[in-house]
């Protein structure tokens, strides 16, 4: 059932709510906070000031036409982003308090969720203005079967790599440990999502015999990789 | 065959993420030539495993 101009307006009042509450709470934390320090350069306690304007005209503009999104967004998040610039060595890990950090961020998790667009719960595609009324227009193709499998071993795969990598505590390392648990991460999600996907666009091979002779190159270095592992194994 | 293939495929791939884990956790461990060797051995595993389950592109 179509919402009513009433219900859209309270729901519109009840979203820029949000905004406000959690981009204040964001800024106030992050913001705000490093710039009562002693040390902060009046310029960006002025670009803090600045960026609590921004959000507070953003809100007052409304969250739907482009000028209120682009105030309480994009010049918001923008002058935030240049008061952390100016204030350098005062927002440096190590002088940060970890849980007023962790609040912070999810203080600004908040504040991305509101400025969202989940559909609502009673709401229907024919609530858009710009809905196009007519016939559905059927899917072209299906995902194959045990797609979802695929991906979830995929992505389940990936975590580990990303979580490992918080082990590695030398400093040289750990960097690196990162940046190769990430490329792990993203071969693995990118190989099963495309496993996954696309499988039923493509012919399958048969017999499968040829699909482990389309693979033996790979199969064949894995062989004599794991062979040296054991042999060097043995030899201690 | 082809049931046996599709779950080599898998197993290759959960394995991928195996060796891949095993290689980030030596790294850690500060065994650099354990986890250079376990981050190559993932890359050809997943590699197999994509090589296995990829069908022939239409067409070609």
């Amino acid at each position: 059932m179509p919402l009513s101009v009433v219900e859209r307006e309270a729901k519109d009042a009840v979203r820029r709510q949000s905004i406000a509450l959690s981009g204040l709470y964001a800024w106030a934390a992050t913001v705000l906070y490093p710039v009562t320090l002693h040390g902060a350069s009046t310029l960006a306690r002025v670009t803090a000031g600045l960026a609590a304007a921004l959000l507070g005209a953003g809100v007052a503009l409304g969250t739907r036409p482009p000028l209120g999104r682009a105030f309480g967004l994009h010049a918001f998040v923008g002058a935030s982003v240049v008061t952390w610039m100016l204030l350098g060595p005062l927002i440096a890990p190590d002088h940060l308090d970890p849980a007023r950090a962790a609040l912070g961020a999810v203080g600004w998790m908040l504040f991305a969720f509101a400025w969202g667009a989940p559909r609502e719960p009673r709401g229907v595609p024919e609530d858009d203005p710009h809905f196009v009324p007519g016939e559905p227009l059927p899917p072209r193709n299906e995902l194959p079967r045990r797609a979802s499998l695929v991906l979830a071993v995929a992505t389940a795969g990936a975590a580990l790599p990303l979580a490992l990598a918080f082990r590695v505590t030398r400093t040289y390392h750990s960097l690196f440990g990162h940046a190769v648990a990430v490329a792990c991460a993203v071969a693995l999600v990118s190989a099963g999502a495309d496993i996954a996907v696309r499988r039923g666009k493509w012919v399958p091979v048969e017999p499968a015999s040829r699909r482990l002779a389309q693979a033996m190159v790979p199969l064949v270095l894995v062989g004599m990789i794991l062979l040296a592992g054991a042999v060097a194994l043995v030899s201690g | 065959m082809r049931n046996v293939v599709d779950a080599l495929s898998i197993v290759l791939l959960v394995a991928a993420a195996v060796a891949f884990a095993f290689g980030v956790h030596a790294l850690g461990d500060e065994r650099d030539l354990a986890a250079l060797y376990f981050l190559v051995t993932g890359a050809l595993l997943l590699r197999s495993a994509t090589d296995l389950l990829r069908p022939k592109l239409d067409g070609r």
